[in-house]
């Protein structure tokens, strides 16, 4: 499993950094014929809040919630470093009556790339299809509870408590979307995202069924939707 | 947009694509733990000084946890299934061999291992000892301690008549 993380990461890499590379001379090449709009290194900052996060109890049935919001500066209109923030809850009770709950803050750091192509000696544009790249980190403690044994052969019951159990995850994420100014300042945009867990989950523990800012632990990769709306400073 | 480079993320998400899955809320992981005992007779041949092991068949094997209201017969039988207890680390057993009836005792460790929140958690065990009476048993031996989800097709114990 290590072996195909490293495999997408360096394919991955090989996509975000040298294509853009590429395009980039390619671009140079183009200024040096046609004296281009010169282009700032800093472009200021925009800060996003996530609307989709705040419909995620409808598709959970109540059972987990989660609120975030960004802050990605502009370099060069093509480059976008980001901070992500948020809060994750999740109140769960499964068929058999086994409760799982946690709250807690999640981060994310990352990069964004412009993928829109300036055309030859126009301005720098606002709006843009975008690839990037995210770590994400949450610290959490959470409870298991209501673990029962039950032998029916020999008759009663053992109770299993899992309290207060401390624990941080990692995972990469892989994004695509689109960012679009639709008012001075004011931008809207969509993403989707693919999650890939970093830590590992040992056989037999009791691991966590929710992590924040992750999603639902099941074991596999998650997709996660972010619709957001920002304002440029 | 350059073509070129959706086509790359694309791709990338696609491949990942294929390892995600939905979670239906289903427990789907096996669970199945049993401890089998298999029944053995042994002989010695003098001549040649040779032990032959082999799988004895009784026409009627009866299992009954004493303390408990069940009573397991089967027929044709060359092995014994036990339920070893989740709870406790001692499970008796009162085993009749066709008519001859025999006490086993198994003193185990139990684990406590936690599944996921649909599955909730699995009682493994591991076999420390066995003490039985020996009216039709001659003697046992342990041949796999561990009683889990693995070991569900091999033989705990081996009974010797």
């Amino acid at each position: 499993m290590l072996k195909k993380i490293s495999k997408y990461i360096i394919s991955l890499i090989l996509c975000l950094v040298i294509l853009p590379i590429q395009a980039q001379k390619r671009g140079q090449h183009i200024e040096q014929k046609t004296d281009s709009v010169k282009v700032n290194l800093y472009n200021g900052f925009t800060v996003y809040a996530d609307l989709a996060s705040l419909a995620s109890p409808l598709f959970s049935k109540g059972a987990t919630y989660s609120y975030e919001s960004a802050l990605q500066v502009d370099l060069l209109h093509k480059y976008y470093p980001i901070v992500e923030l948020g809060f994750a809850s999740a109140n769960k009770l499964s068929n058999d009556n086994i409760g799982f709950n946690t709250n807690a803050l999640f981060g994310r750091l990352g990069i964004d790339f412009n993928l829109q192509k300036k055309k030859k000696d126009s301005k720098p544009i606002n709006n843009m299809f975008q690839a990037g790249l995210r770590l994400g980190m949450s610290n959490f403690r959470y409870n298991i509870t209501n673990v029962v044994i039950t032998d029916n052969y020999w008759g009663g019951t053992e109770a299993i408590p899992y309290n207060n159990i401390s624990t941080t995850k990692m995972w990469f994420e892989i994004i695509a979307g689109v960012r679009v100014e639709i008012a001075k300042n004011i931008y809207m945009g969509w993403s989707v995202r693919n999650k890939n867990l970093l830590s590992k989950d040992v056989a037999n523990s009791p691991n966590p069924w929710y992590i924040p800012g992750f999603g639902v632990n099941s074991g596999n990769s998650n997709w996660a939707i972010n619709y957001v709306l920002g304002y440029h400073f | 947009m350059s073509n070129k480079y959706l086509i790359y993320i694309l791709l990338l998400l696609c491949s990942f694509g294929g390892n995600s899955c939905s979670n239906d809320e289903q427990c789907r992981k096996d669970r199945y733990i049993v401890t089998t005992a298999g029944i053995y007779n042994v002989t010695y041949n003098p001549t040649t000084k040779i032990i032959t092991t082999t799988l004895l068949s009784l026409d009627s094997i009866t299992v009954q946890g004493i303390g408990t209201d069940s009573i397991k017969t089967k027929k044709n039988q060359s092995s014994i299934i036990f339920s070893l207890n989740k709870i406790t680390n001692e499970s008796d057993f009162r085993v009749r061999f066709n008519e001859i009836v025999d006490t086993v005792k198994i003193l185990h460790t139990n684990y406590n291992s936690y599944l996921s929140l649909e599955c909730g958690c699995l009682v493994t065990h591991s076999i420390d000892t066995v003490i039985t009476t020996n009216h039709f048993i001659d003697s046992v031996r342990i041949s796999v301690h561990d009683v889990n989800t693995s070991t569900s097709a091999k033989e705990n114990i081996k009974i010797y008549n």
